[in-house]
């Protein structure tokens, strides 16, 4: 997902002409709302975050029940069902909404890690905002062409249940 | 690279992690240039130049430019290597040159200036008498006085004294700078060439105890003009009793 917006706004971008990407219904509400570790692909972790970003403008997810086909979505009366997925929303505006969106860059080498994806959103040497599919040890952040001199917090964001930042600690110049 | 701490809880889950600059970022800060000592040389010598520039890394990713470049001087300067803090300068005349080392971090620059007197070759040479002002003659062991001299008052017949420059006879004046414990600049247009001399004579001065740095330039014409004969730079000290410092009296 993030490779495909980050890929239509650099090439519209270097056409002349800058789109804007969204991601509209990439699958079924409850496949999306799935959220094994290995299991399915979860809408939250690999489709909603991911898009946004790389930069994308909106996510839309699709209330159509598996099996239901389109008479579900027309005659869906209780919205609960897609509770999660409405509070997974509210995190991800939580954690971006403070952001200078528009002065950051997307990318996947800013951050990088021994395994799964690094999504990065960057204002060089002030803010990263990092999403990570699959959090596992050794991330380290590329801050090449930064003052070594600066000194930077770390927070930690929970993007399946928001809630309060908790503290990390960059643990210094490796290299 | 720096590395992060793992997430609280929750390995194997997605997380988001915001990393935020503390404290104010350091204003960029113009380089520091120093251009390095003045000297003097004689042709067909080259300079050695041995500036330094250093930066505080400001603007993140810039890189520090060092230039040097010729301010005055009569004729052309060629560097060895203009972009390199220190290099070598060839002079393709005699004269009195300001050369300036420039850097700059692409954001902010500064520079210094170093002073070459480049004598011409051969012409004429220039040293330095240690003078008895009582008897306006040599104090032996001290004719010439050398770089590097130690002026013992108390082993000294008088401690009436005075620098006679020696130069060649076609010399219209002698511009003498003297620096360190006295700092004086003066410009005689007849012999004898001296710090301290009124019509020849030459007044007694006692100098003070300490370190000096006397360099004597001759010039074709009067008042410090026309083109350099001859320069030549000695450092000397001055003490009072053998006992102060354990050096002996005399030419180091």
């Amino acid at each position: 997902m993030f490779d495909t917006i980050a890929s239509y706004r650099a090439k519209s971008a270097a056409a002349g002409r800058k789109w804007t990407a969204a991601c509209d219904e990439p699958q079924t509400i409850q496949n999306d709302m799935t959220d094994e570790i290995n299991g399915y692909p979860s809408g939250r972790r690999d489709k909603m975050w991911p898009c946004l970003m790389a930069g994308g403008d909106g996510f839309l997810w699709y209330i159509q029940n598996d099996g239901g086909g389109h008479g579900f979505d027309q005659h869906i009366d209780d919205f609960s069902i897609m509770r999660s997925a409405l509070q997974w929303s509210k995190h991800i505006r939580d954690f971006l909404a403070p952001l200078p969106l528009l002065e950051m860059i997307s990318s996947t080498s800013i951050v990088t890690s021994a395994s799964g994806e690094d999504n990065t959103l960057a204002k060089s040497g002030e803010v990263y905002a990092v999403f990570k599919d699959r959090v596992g040890t050794g991330m380290t952040i590329d801050l090449r062409g930064v003052a070594s001199s600066l000194a930077f917090s770390v927070q930690w964001f929970d993007p399946r249940n928001g809630g309060a930042f908790r503290n990390g600690t960059v643990m210094g110049v490796t290299g | 690279m720096r590395s992060l701490d793992s997430a609280p809880s929750n390995l194997g889950q997605d997380w988001a992690v915001l990393i935020t600059r503390t404290g104010t970022p350091p204003q960029n800060q113009a380089p520091t240039v120093s251009a390095g000592p003045d000297r003097s040389i004689t042709l067909p010598d080259r300079a050695s130049l041995t500036g330094t520039a250093s930066d505080d890394g400001l603007p993140a990713g810039s890189t520090l430019s060092r230039t040097w470049s010729r301010l005055s001087g009569p004729g052309v300067v060629s560097f060895s290597a203009p972009s390199a803090a220190s290099t070598t300068a060839t002079f393709s005349a005699a004269g009195i040159y300001v050369l300036r080392l420039t850097a700059s971090d692409g954001a902010l620059s500064a520079s210094d200036d170093v002073t070459i007197t480049v004598a011409a070759a051969g012409v004429s040479f220039v040293t330095h008498t240690l003078i008895n002002a009582d008897t306006d003659l040599p104090i032996p062991g001290f004719h010439p006085l050398l770089d590097d001299a130690v002026i013992n008052l108390a082993l000294l017949p008088t401690r009436n004294l005075a620098i006679r420059v020696n130069v060649a006879c076609t010399t219209g004046s002698v511009r003498m700078v003297l620096s360190g414990t006295l700092v004086r600049t003066q410009t005689e247009n007849y012999a004898p060439y001296a710090l301290t001399d009124n019509a020849g004579n030459f007044l007694a001065w006692t100098p003070a105890l300490g370190t000096y740095q006397l360099t004597s330039t001759a010039w074709s014409s009067g008042n410090g003009t026309g083109t350099v004969l001859g320069v030549q730079t000695i450092e000397f000290q001055v003490i009072d009793g053998s006992a102060a410092s354990g050096l002996p009296a005399g030419n180091g």
